[in-house]
C-alpha cells in the first residue's frame, strides 16, 4: 500500500522532521503564523513554508515575557520559539492577523533569534482601497523575500506557486468530501492530523501525500463507525486531543471552520491576472477570519449570511446534527462573534455547544461531561 | 432578566463608599461638568448623534454639526460611578464572555437593556446615551474597535461604518514607498469615513469650516502635548496621573471643538504657573511614580489618593499620551491630508525614537507610550503597570516592557492586575498590601542610596 495516512501521523507526530531535513540539505525554512501570509511567496520564493504552531505541553518559559491575560495559543508558541524549538526555521513571517499576534511581533523579534523576521501589515477592512493597500504589502514582502532568498519571484514563478497550492487546496478539499458520506471514510481526527502535516512540507511533497492519502482512503475498509454528525468551529486547533476527544464521545467531526482547518483550504486563489493582487484578494478577503471586517451594507440578516452563511452551507452539505463552537480563552475577535454564530446556526435549527478553554485542554473531562451531554440531548 | 437588572440596580445604588481620586488641578475639576454636558447635549439639542469609537477623526463631526457619544467614555462613566455591572451581567447573559472588553461588555448590556425595555436602562448616569443615527468604528488600537460595534447591531439597528488606521513598524517607516502606500491608505479610509457621514446626515461637509476645525485640533493638540509633557517633568508634581488621567477627555472626545483648545491653554497655564512656583500636588513628594502602562482602573481610582497619602505620587501615566508636535507641510492644504499627515508623522516620529532604543516598535499604537522613554524625562522612581484582563491593546507588551526598562535600569516595577471597568477583577487588599511592599522597596533604595 503506498504511504498515505501514515505518512501523515508520522509527520504530524514529529512535525519539523522533514523541515530540518530539507534545511540540512541546503534548503531554507521559513516560518508563518496565523492564516494571513501567503504561503505562495514562500514557495516562488524557492523555500520551505512552516507554520508555527503550539503545542500542549505545559508553559514553561513564556512567563518571563509574555501576561498570562493573552491567547494561550500564542504564548504556547513563543514558549516553544524561546525553548529554540523553532532553531531549524531560518526565518517568520508575522502578520497583523490579531491584537494577540501583532503585539507579540517585537518580542518574538527581539528574543527569538532568526536570520530574517517581516512583520506583515494586514489591513482590517476589505474594501478596495483596503486591497490596494495589502497588495502593496505584499509586494514590499516579496521583495523582501527575494533579497533574503536571493532569489527572484517572477510573475511566472509565483503563478506556478499559486497553480501546485491550489492543487493541494483542492485535493483537501476531495478528501474532506469523504466525508460526506455517513459513515464517513475519514475521521476528524485524521483529517486535522493531515491539514496539520501538509502545513509543514514542500508543497509538492504534501500533494504527492495527499494524492496517496486519498487513494488510501477512497479504499479503505476500516473507516469510522457511524455516530453522530458534528460541525466543528473555532480558532487555532493544531492537536487531535480536543477532535479526538469529540469523537471518543460518540460523534463523527465531518466538517470544521478552523483556522487550521478549511480557513485554510476552502478556497482557491485566483488565477486570472495579477498573482499579487489575487494573493491579496484571497487572503484579506476569501479567507473567513473574524479578524476582517466584511462590510455588508444591507440589513444585518444579509450582514448575518455574509458573515456565517458559509458555516451554515457547510452544515448542510456535510449534513450535520449539531455544532461545538471551541473558542480559545481571550481571542477577542472569535468571543465577540461566538453569540452571533451561536444564534445563527441555532436558527439554521443546529444544536449548538459552545466551549470556551485555555488551549491546554486542562478541562478536558469536564469538557467530555459537557459533549456527551449535547450528544445524548441529540439523540 | 428586566427584573433582574433592576434588583441588580438597586443593589448598586447603595455603593455608600467614594472611589473616585480627589483631583489637584482645576482643570481636572471642570472635566466632569464637560463630559455630563456631553451626553445632555447629545440627547437635548437635537444634533443627529453618533456612536463612535475613539478614532481620531472628532474633526469630521464637528465640522458636520453632528454629535459624536463614545460608549468607551461612557462605560468608564458607568465603571467610575461603579453602576457598570449589571449592564456587564446583560451582556454576559447574552453569551459575550467575560474576557471581552469590558468597554464593550457595559456598552452591549446598556445597548440589550435598552432594546428589551424601550427606554434608556435605570441608572444610566447622566442622562444615558443619546439615540444614535449611525454608528462608527475603527481598527485603530485594538480589534475591540470595530469588533464591538460590528455586535451592536444584535440589539440596535443603526448603520455602522468601519474604518482602518494602519501605521507601520520602525524598520520600514522611513521608506518613500512605505510612507506613500500607508498615508494613501489612511487617507481613503478617512474620505470613506467622510462620504458615509455625509450620506447619512444628507449634507456635504463645508470644507472651509472642516479646514478652522483641523487646524483649531492641530493647535490643540499641541497645548495638550506641552500641558502634558510640562506637568510630568515639574518638580513637585503638580498634575498627577489621576488629573490627566481625566484630562485626556477633551482631546479624545472634543478634538476641534473651541472648548477643547481652550481647555488646554488653561491646562497648560494652570500647570506652568504651578511648576514655575513649586506647587506640588502633595506635601512631600518622596517617590515619583510612573504609571507605565494599561488602562486605569476606573472603577477605584481612590486607589491613587491612596499611594499619595504615602508619599508617593503618580507624575505621568503612558497610557494616554498625546502626539508630539508635527509640523505639516505648508504645502498641504486639504484638511483630511493634513489629519492623515499629523497622525502618520507622529507615528514616524516614534518610530524614529523606536529605533534609537533599538526597539522594533511594531506593537505601538498611536496614543500609547513606551514607559522606557519616560523614566529619565520625568525623573521616576519607580513604575507601575496595570494587566487588565479585558484589554489584550494595552495589557499584551508590558512585561517586555518591564524587561527593557531592566536592560537600561534597574528601577522597581510592579504588576497590579484588575481591569478598567470591571470591578468583579479588582482586589482592594491585594493592591494595597502589593503598593505597600512596593513602597518600601523605594523607601529602602532611597535609604540605600539606590
Amino acid at each position: 500500500m503506498a504511504e498515505g495516512l501514515n505518512w501523515a501521523k508520522r509527520l504530524y507526530q514529529n512535525r519539523s522532521q522533514r523541515a530540518r531535513e530539507l534545511r540540512n540539505e541546503g534548503k531554507k525554512v521559513m516560518g508563518y503564523i496565523c492564516c494571513q501570509p501567503p504561503v505562495e511567496l514562500i514557495t516562488a520564493a524557492g523555500m520551505v513554508p512552516y507554520r508555527i504552531t503550539g503545542t500542549l505541553e505545559p508553559i514553561t518559559e513564556a512567563d518571563a515575557y509574555l501576561e498570562t491575560l493573552m491567547c494561550p495559543y500564542v504564548r504556547s508558541c513563543f514558549d516553544l520559539g524561546i525553548k529554540g524549538r523553532y532553531d531549524f526555521v531560518d526565518g517568520i513571517i508575522w502578520p497583523h492577523s490579531c491584537d494577540n499576534i501583532q503585539k507579540t511581533s517585537d518580542i518574538w523579534k527581539h528574543y527569538i533569534p532568526h536570520s530574517y523576521f517581516k512583520y506583515l501589515e494586514v489591513p482590517h477592512m476589505t474594501d478596495p482601497s483596503a486591497l490596494e493597500f495589502f497588495t502593496a504589502e505584499l509586494k514590499v514582502l516579496k521583495r523582501s523575500l527575494e533579497e533574503y532568498a536571493g532569489v527572484e519571484i517572477t510573475d511566472e514563478r509565483l503563478e506556478e506557486a499559486i497553480k501546485v497550492h491550489n492543487e493541494s487546496r483542492t485535493l483537501l478539499r476531495e478528501l474532506s468530501s469523504l466525508r460526506k458520506q455517513d459513515p464517513p471514510l475519514l475521521s476528524g481526527t485524521e483529517m486535522t492530523q493531515v491539514v496539520l502535516a501538509a502545513m509543514s512540507i514542500p508543497v509538492a511533497e504534501c500533494n504527492e501525500m495527499l494524492r496517496n492519502i486519498i487513494q488510501e482512503v477512497k479504499a479503505r475498509k476500516d473507516g469510522p463507525q457511524k455516530a453522530v454528525r458534528l460541525l466543528v468551529y473555532g480558532c487555532e486547533i493544531d492537536d487531535i486531543a480536543f477532535i479526538n476527544l469529540m469523537e471518543g464521545c460518540g460523534a463523527n467531526v465531518v466538517i470544521d471552520d478552523l483556522c487550521i482547518g478549511t480557513k485554510y483550504y476552502w478556497k482557491d486563489v485566483a488565477t486570472d491576472g495579477s498573482p499579487l493582487k489575487n494573493l491579496a484578494d484571497h487572503y484579506l478577503g476569501e479567507v473567513m477570519c473574524p479578524r476582517t471586517f466584511h462590510r455588508s451594507p444591507g440589513t444585518r440578516q444579509q450582514d448575518l449570511d455574509n458573515r456565517f452563511g458559509y458555516i451554515r452551507d457547510f452544515a448542510k452539505e456535510f449534513n450535520v446534527r449539531g455544532a461545538i463552537l471551541y473558542i480559545i480563552r481571550y481571542c477577542d475577535t472569535f468571543e465577540f462573534d461566538v453569540p452571533e454564530v451561536r444564534d445563527y446556526l441555532q436558527q439554521a435549527g443546529l444544536p449548538v455547544l459552545h466551549l470556551e478553554d485555555d488551549y491546554s485542554l486542562t478541562s478536558i473531562q469536564g469538557f467530555k461531561t459537557r459533549i456527551q451531554a449535547f450528544l445524548e440531548m441529540m439523540g | 432578566m428586566k427584573e433582574r437588572v433592576e434588583r441588580k440596580l438597586e443593589a448598586v445604588q447603595e455603593v455608600p463608599k467614594k472611589t473616585s481620586a480627589r483631583k489637584w488641578t482645576e482643570s481636572a475639576k471642570k472635566v466632569r461638568g464637560l463630559v455630563a454636558n456631553m451626553y445632555l447635549r447629545a440627547v437635548t439639542e437635537g444634533k443627529p448623534v453618533a456612536w463612535v469609537m475613539f478614532t481620531l477623526a472628532n474633526e469630521l463631526f464637528v465640522a458636520l454639526d453632528a454629535f459624536p457619544v463614545y460608549p468607551e467614555n461612557y462605560a468608564a462613566l458607568c465603571a467610575t460611578k461603579r453602576v457598570g455591572e449589571p449592564f456587564i451581567d446583560r451582556a454576559e447573559a447574552d453569551g459575550f464572555s467575560n474576557v471581552t472588553c469590558s468597554y464593550a461588555r457595559i456598552g452591549l448590556g446598556y445597548s440589550a437593556i435598552w432594546q428589551e425595555t424601550g427606554e434608556i436602562p435605570l441608572m444610566a448616569p447622566d442622562g444615558g446615551m443619546g439615540k444614535p443615527i449611525m454608528m462608527v468604528g475603527s481598527a485603530l488600537v485594538c480589534d475591540t474597535r470595530y469588533k464591538w460595534f460590528q455586535t451592536f447591531s444584535r440589539y440596535l439597528d443603526v448603520p455602522y461604518y468601519a474604518f482602518d488606521i494602519v501605521s507601520p513598524p520602525a524598520e520600514t517607516a522611513h521608506r518613500p514607498d512605505v510612507r506613500e502606500q500607508y498615508m494613501k491608505y489612511n487617507l481613503e479610509q478617512l474620505k470613506g469615513l467622510l462620504s458615509f457621514m455625509e450620506e447619512r446626515l444628507e449634507k456635504k461637509v463645508d470644507w472651509d469650516k472642516l479646514d478652522e476645525v483641523v487646524r483649531r485640533g492641530e493647535e490643540t493638540y499641541r497645548w495638550w502635548f506641552d500641558a502634558y509633557m510640562l506637568g510630568g517633568s515639574a518638580v513637585p508634581c503638580p498634575f498627577p496621573a489621576e488629573d490627566s488621567f481625566r484630562c485626556f477627555v477633551p482631546a479624545f472626545f472634543m478634538m476641534g471643538e473651541v472648548e477643547a483648545l481652550e481647555f488646554y491653554k488653561d491646562l497648560y497655564q494652570e500647570i506652568k504657573y504651578k511648576a514655575d512656583n513649586k506647587i506640588g500636588s502633595i506635601p512631600e513628594e518622596k517617590y515619583r511614580l510612573l504609571w507605565g502602562g494599561g488602562l486605569p482602573p476606573w472603577h477605584t481610582m481612590g486607589i491613587m489618593d491612596y499611594v499619595e497619602e504615602r508619599g508617593a505620587v503618580f507624575v505621568f501615566q503612558a497610557a494616554y499620551v498625546p502626539m508630539p508636535h508635527v509640523d505639516i507641510p505648508d504645502r498641504i492644504t486639504n484638511p483630511l491630508e493634513r489629519m492623515v499627515y499629523s497622525r502618520y508623522a507622529s507615528a514616524i516620529m516614534r518610530a524614529e525614537i523606536d529605533k534609537k532604543l533599538g526597539l522594533f516598535g511594531a506593537c505601538n499604537v498611536i496614543g500609547h507610550g513606551n514607559p522606557v522613554l519616560f523614566v529619565d524625562q520625568f525623573k521616576i522612581d519607580g513604575v507601575v503597570m496595570h494587566w487588565l484582563r479585558s484589554c489584550r491593546g494595552t495589557t499584551i507588551g508590558q512585561v517586555y516592557q518591564k524587561r527593557l526598562l531592566e536592560e537600561r535600569s534597574d528601577l522597581p516595577v510592579l504588576f497590579l492586575e484588575s481591569d478598567m471597568c470591571d470591578v468583579r477583577d479588582y482586589f482592594e487588599e491585594d493592591w494595597k498590601m502589593k503598593l505597600n511592599a512596593f513602597l518600601e522597596t523605594l523607601e529602602a533604595r532611597k535609604k540605600g542610596g539606590g
